[in-house]
């Protein structure tokens, strides 16, 4: 993976300033109650053209609520992304749509996200003839050419969906996203579903893409393993706020907040030559995003709390050198 | 360290109505007391069909036990009748899942629950079961436990809800635990504190562990020994750290460097090619035949057999356990 | 298909299924069956009981009982068929836009829903027929405009399940309108219960129609329907039973057939949907 390409700061491709999205939790006609889950509580990001942003956290952290907010698949409460410097509120339905073209979307569950009733090659041309992007027998060139390079037979165009296996159903995701023609690529736990032996697959073939059609990738993760395969960056996220952001291999030889060497050394090793960090346990429970706790969200259960913890809120800071952290005692 | 738990030649089928699957075909398994033994594999292994035939849990039809011999403590478990096998599940063997959710009962309290094995097993009245099963969850860490025994699965998140499956299993102090995926549904975090757990109860009751996982890492830091099935056989079975430091069978080596490696430089990842073979179809020979780079001629013909290539080290491939030797 | 050989296996289900399928082709080949002319008059033979000439009967005006409930048939499928399908296409489309759009389209709805369910829709038909006159055209559009709040709650339920899955997310990332999504991804994916639905209405609006004609509002004589077939035969039930028996029998045996093959279809794609 060429790193140099992607080091030159350059305008970014995606660009999220200050975004939430709570969602109103119970009250509403019986009235009383303000409990909303903060899903994203404030998320300042750039995504780099050509990069991929891993973004890791555990459930409850708003990983792939962000994700949809970036393509404007849900509506944020507040703050603002802009794709390719156009903020995308200020676009109406049909410009919205247009836009679609230009970022896509590869689902984690192989067996939801492809519609059981079309067959296969409906399913991947779609895209182009709601954009009108081809029709009839170009269409279908199109689309043979695109299950080729995703690795798909071409004896599949007249399947169901039920036919293949999880590895292949997304296989046919991919290159629906692919066939629109987009320049960013929102991966949400993109092989989460799979063999293991099959991610490998997978993941060598949205590197490959990403290299020839200079893709940018949001990949959305909870696997620490395979987020550090594919990043160039990585987002760490814990209750709806980044909580450190840094290029790949810093964040697994140096992670500085508390909750990254928590996170890190939770996985469990396969053999020594991936470290051997000395476990820290946290106590509790994963928070829900109900009622976050006051000051630092991470407070109640990071093993270096300190008092003022409690009451102030860290902001994401960069070091300088790229890499940011979110807490007082860094 | 004697022999726990002994399984010889397990052949457990399905009819389906594309014919007969074979989901664990001619499995030899041995587990000492005392031991954690971890069984590695991905979909449709047997892994999870070996676990259930332990517990005589099959479902009948379609699936049927064909053929073999479990002996737990020198009796075969499958020539006893239905409830000579009930005293011995959740008493002397005892099953965890995956899903905590869909395995405990949503309608009951999650102290009833636990209680519930004791009330059949040790005859406890309902008091002293409630009792006990308070104690059973402030063994395994749940705060506020007699608070929480009360509770239902639904009031508790995915990892306290495993801990209270955790209980369940324990409050009879099995000789084994048969864990199917304890920690896949839970978030990293705390799949550490329920390992961590699980480490410490095992010490204390003495009691043998079958870790069923795709994860190699949860074998590498929980298991004594490991065994690597596919399509329904054992390909390579010994010391976890032999195993994983120096693979033998080609779908293990394939297995360990697809994994992308943490915190190492990131090249592209080795693949195995093609995808497991239908159990109803399966190829003659050796079944990992057609995905495997150090295939031979002769792979085609011969049934390989676990053949030993190391101190307590074995693995069924002709190609390179010869090398090995 | 597999799911049409599961359905098969109860006998029940196959019973409803065989007495719809004998209604349809009695009713489509009326003219051929009917021994009779449904009007023809025979003054000579008022009120004979089954015989061979009249295997049926005849009522008091001479007419064969048989040749009108053949008939009879028709107007039962006509108005079973088009009412349902009225009523089913009413309620998918609102259905899908308030299970679909969700927000305030939604609650519209619902508490339209909510309104119609509040009316006897019974009197409601009776005061409207009574103001419009008993067209059968008037009727069956009554009786769809009024009971199609059932099929709107099933279709409204599905949509509200099948907007999580992802594949109708996906179709919405890949920018397909709205009424696009709804009619390519969403209907296909939810008719298995409108199916159902419809075969139940039919059987509803037959015992509706039946129940108009019964009281006089509904198909009027000479043509005949086996509701104001019964009306005739009221009067002469104690020296001409078969006037009642027959007509009776007939709306029986056909609202149980289409009961028995719709809850049977139901059991059937019931549980594959929550499989899915």
């Amino acid at each position: 993976m060429s790193d140099d390409r992607v080091s030159e700061r350059r305008v970014p491709l995606v660009s999220v300033r200050g975004l939430r999205r709570y969602f109103e939790v119970g009250g509403g006609l019986l009235g009383g109650g303000d409990a909303s889950v903060k899903a994203v509580d404030g998320v300042d990001l750039d995504i780099l053209p050509g990069e991929t942003l891993g973004i890791v956290g555990e459930s409850g952290s708003g990983k792939s609520t962000l994700g949809r907010l970036m393509l404007r698949l849900i509506e944020p409460t507040a703050g603002t992304v802009e794709f390719e410097g156009v903020d995308l509120s200020t676009l109406s339905a049909r410009e919205l749509r247009a836009a679609r073209k230009r970022m896509q979307i590869i689902f984690q569950d192989p067996y939801a996200s492809l519609n059981p009733r079309m067959r296969v090659g409906r399913i991947i041309g779609e895209g182009l003839e709601v954009h009108g992007l081809a029709t009839g027998v170009a269409a279908r060139g199109r689309v043979l050419e695109l299950m080729d390079r995703v690795g798909l037979g071409a004896d599949a165009y007249e399947r169901y969906p039920h036919e293949f296996s999880g590895g292949q159903r997304q296989r046919i995701g991919i290159a629906r996203a692919l066939a629109v023609g987009p320049r960013f690529i929102l991966a949400d736990e993109p092989v989460s579903a799979l063999d293991v032996s099959i991610q490998a697959q997978i993941l060598n073939l949205m590197i490959e893409l990403q290299a020839e059609l200079d893709l940018t990738y949001a990949f959305i993760s909870h696997d620490l393993r395979v987020v550090q395969h594919v990043s160039h960056r990585v987002a760490v996220m814990y209750l709806g706020r980044i909580v450190e952001l840094a290029p790949a291999q810093e964040i697994y030889d140096s992670p500085r907040h508390p909750y990254t060497q928590a996170l890190l050394s939770a996985v469990p090793r396969i053999s020594a030559r991936e470290g051997s960090a000395e476990r820290i346990v946290l106590g509790g429970d994963v928070p829900s995003p109900i009622s976050p706790p006051s000051g630092c969200p991470f407070h109640p259960r990071c093993p270096v709390a300190e008092d003022r913890c409690r009451k102030e809120v860290p902001a994401l800071q960069d070091d300088g050198s790229g890499h940011a952290t979110a807490c007082l005692l860094v | 360290m004697s022999t726990l738990l002994q399984i010889d030649g397990l052949r457990t089928v399905f009819d389906t109505s594309e014919g007969e699957a074979v989901a664990v075909d001619g499995l030899e398994l041995s587990i000492a007391q005392g031991e954690t033994v971890g069984i590695v594999g991905e979909s449709g292994c047997g892994k999870s069909v070996t676990a259930l035939s332990v517990m005589r849990l099959i479902q009948s039809p379609p699936g049927r036990i064909a053929a073999g011999r479990i002996l737990f403590e020198g009796r075969d478990l499958l020539a006893l009748n239905e409830k000579q096998m009930r005293s011995v599940r959740g008493n002397e063997i005892a099953m965890v899942f995956q899903e905590p959710m869909t395995s405990l009962n949503p309608v009951f309290p999650v102290g009833a629950q636990v209680g519930e094995a004791l009330r059949i097993h040790r005859g406890l009245g309902r008091a002293e079961a409630e009792r006990e099963a308070v104690r059973m969850l402030k063994l395994v860490e749940i705060p506020e436990a007699a608070a929480r025994a009360r509770d239902y699965p639904h009031q508790l998140s995915g990892g306290m809800r495993q801990r209270v499956m955790i209980a369940m299993a324990l409050s009879c102090e099995p000789k084994l635990l048969i864990a199917d995926e304890p920690t896949t549904a839970l978030d990293v975090t705390i799949q550490a504190q329920v390992l961590d757990l699980l480490g410490a109860l095992k010490e204390r009751i003495g009691m043998a562990v079958m870790l069923i996982t795709h994860d190699l890492g949860v074998v590498a830091e929980q298991a004594e020994r490991v065994i690597v099935m596919y399509a329904g056989r054992v390909v390579e079975e010994g010391p976890v750290d032999r195993v994983l430091a120096s693979p033998v069978h080609p779908y293990t080596r394939g297995l360990l460097a697809s994994q992308p490696a943490l915190g190492q430089e990131h090249g592209e990842l080795k693949t195995i090619p093609g995808m497991v073979p239908r159990l109803t179809e399966l190829p003659a020979g050796c079944r990992f035949r057609d995905r495997c780079d150090r295939a031979e001629p002769r792979c085609s013909s011969t049934d390989p057999a676990l053949t030993d290539c190391g101190p307590a080290h074995r693995a069924a491939c002709i190609v390179t356990t010869e090398e090995e030797s | 298909m597999k799911t049409l050989r599961t359905a098969f296996h109860n006998r029940l289900t196959v019973a409803g299924g065989v007495v719809v399928a004998i209604l349809i082709v009695v009713a489509v080949a009326a003219p051929m069956l009917a021994p009779y002319d449904y009007a023809e008059l025979d003054a000579a033979r008022v009120l004979e009981a089954p015989s061979p000439a009249h295997i049926l009967g005849t009522d008091g005006l001479g007419r064969d009982v048989l040749s009108r409930m053949i008939y009879g048939a028709r107007v039962s499928l006509l108005v079973g068929f088009v009412s349902a399908g009225l009523a089913s296409v009413i309620g998918v489309a609102l259905g899908a836009v308030a299970g679909y759009f969700g927000g305030r389209v939604d609650t519209l709805i619902m508490r339209l829903v909510d309104v119609m369910l509040c009316f006897p829709t019974f009197f409601l038909i009776l005061a409207v027929i009574a103001y419009l006159d008993s067209s059968i055209w008037n009727i069956m559009v009554v009786i769809g405009v009024t009971s199609w709040m059932g099929v709107c709650r099933l279709v409204r339920a599905e949509f509200l399940a099948l907007k999580k899955r992802d594949f109708m997310v996906a179709a919405e990332g890949l920018g397909v309108r709205p009424l696009w999504i709804i009619l390519r991804h969403g209907l296909p994916n939810a008719m298995a219960p409108v199916f159902v639905a419809f075969i139940l209405g039919v059987a509803g609006a037959i015992l509706t129609e039946s129940s108009l004609s019964f009281l006089g509002i509904g198909v009027q004589p000479p043509d005949p329907s086996w509701g104001n077939m019964l009306t005739e035969g009221k009067a002469t039930i104690e020296v001409a039973w078969w006037l009642s028996v027959f007509p009776g029998c007939a709306i029986l045996l056909t609202v149980l057939g289409y009961n028995l093959l719709g809850e049977g279809l139901r059991d059937v794609l019931d549980p594959r949907l929550r499989n899915r």
